[in-house]
């Protein structure tokens, strides 16, 4: 018989990857993903006989989620002048010179940049889609939105990104 | 001016629908020029950040804290015997963690040949093979046809049947693309005991096919239905290469 703990490590750890990926993408850093994971899985166990239901992701990234959103209000409460969050970069990119195009990065980067770019709420659908392979019922649960929401959340970001790439691709051949 | 149809075509190729609706959603994209688009530019899109944009993995550290973590947290707490009799039912969320990494298909287009029945015979197999040897380079991994069905929109104008035989001893393992005679091709990547076997789908051309075929050890079933053209390819036994394409080819469309 598995005790309490070990239940949720069962239930919960197997999602780590997740949790950190997620963590990751809303935070752009690994240290502040390795902080806000290990916080989200203390409360998400203390919290953990609350938990109903037969699918724990969902619940566990809701909690990634709040984790990091509080971590980003402490900053700015504690009075810190951050530097510019990517979420608040304007979604349109500067053109580049050549100079900085040359040594720019591969083109994984730049999805990368464009991605880490795109407001939150449609990143984290699409991260979630795309690389946890989440159902938009998973998704909805996830970040409390209706599925209608997550839908148009999701073609909303592919349209952006698609956006970009043309635009990016179109500029690399002027 | 984007169709009203898009987030249908988009719950489409993300695997909501199935059924009827899913059948619709795939007559409306066949007909819709901005839907196609739209399928399309998601395939690209959702390729490219698989291929390239990194999914963070957990450290190894980092487990090992929360890990700690946890037993110091359970130490400081009271201990109750009811705790651990309580909700059995959690247990069904544990197999919900299917992680998918899939590979973007980088496939190499075969010379372009005619597609004589001799050559066809090599080209499937030389195709199986290859995959084999590059270790599966399977696109999309999963046993969930309402998966592995809309993968293929937007990335190969065809639709090929796809099906999960687990309960015969064929269960669906994923999907890829690949060129037959020059053409591309759908290939729905099957198990079956320790081999594996790729089904191809091409759209006919014509010429003639050849019933079965052997090369290199590989056995082919090839058959045409309608305007599609099939192989089936394994190392395994003939008679269970066999089996498997009656029950493709027992399967409604």
């Amino acid at each position: 018989m598995l005790d309490h703990r070990q239940r949720f490590e069962a239930l919960a750890l197997p999602h780590m990857d997740a949790a950190y990926n997620l963590a990751r993408w809303l935070s752009h850093s690994p240290t502040d993903a390795e902080d806000i994971v290990q916080d989200a899985m203390l409360r998400a166990f203390r919290a953990f006989e609350q938990f109903r239901g037969e699918n724990i992701r969902p619940w566990l990234l809701t909690i990634v989620r709040n984790c990091w959103r509080n971590r980003v209000g402490d900053v700015r409460r504690r009075g810190h002048v951050p530097l510019p969050e990517e979420d608040e970069r304007p979604l349109a990119f500067e053109g580049p010179d050549p100079e900085t195009e040359a040594v720019r990065a591969s083109e994984g980067r730049r999805l990368e940049t464009m991605i880490a770019a795109l407001p939150e709420d449609f990143r984290t659908a699409l991260i979630l889609r795309e690389m946890e392979d989440m159902s938009y019922r998973e998704i909805a649960a996830a970040t409390g939105a209706p599925i209608g929401t997550v839908m148009s959340r999701l073609a909303r970001a592919r349209a952006l990104l698609k956006d970009q790439w043309l635009a990016e691709q179109n500029h690399a051949v002027r | 001016m984007p169709c009203a149809e898009t987030l249908t075509t988009q719950a489409f190729i993300d695997g909501e629908i199935s059924g009827s609706a899913a059948e619709a959603a795939e007559r409306h994209i066949e007909g819709c020029p901005e839907c196609r688009a739209f399928c399309a530019d998601a395939a690209a899109l959702s390729d490219a950040i698989r291929a390239q944009a990194p999914r963070h993995v957990a450290p190894p550290l980092l487990r090992r804290r929360v890990e700690a973590m946890l037993r110091k947290e359970e130490a400081a707490r009271p201990s109750s015997p009811l705790r651990s009799l309580s909700r059995p039912t959690f247990w069904g969320g544990a197999a919900s963690g299917t992680v998918i990494t899939a590979l973007a298909a980088g496939f190499a287009a075969l010379a372009i040949l005619p597609p004589s029945a001799s050559t066809l015979v090599d080209q499937v197999t030389t195709a199986h093979t290859r995959a084999l040897i590059a270790h599966r380079e399977i696109a999309v991994v999963s046993s969930d046809h309402h998966t592995v069905k809309p993968w293929f929109a937007g990335r190969v104008a065809l639709s090929p049947p796809v099906a999960d035989f687990r309960a015969e001893g064929y269960p669906l393992v994923g999907g890829r693309l690949d060129k037959i005679a020059g053409a591309p091709a759908a290939v729905v990547v099957y198990g079956h005991g320790k081999h594996e076997i790729d089904l191809f789908v091409w759209a006919a051309r014509g010429g003639a096919l050849p019933a079965t075929g052997l090369s290199h050890g590989y056995h082919a079933i090839f058959w045409r239905n309608q305007d599609l053209d099939f192989a089936a390819v394994s190392d395994t036994a003939e008679p269970e290469l066999a089996r498997f394409a009656s029950l493709v080819r027992a399967e409604p469309e």
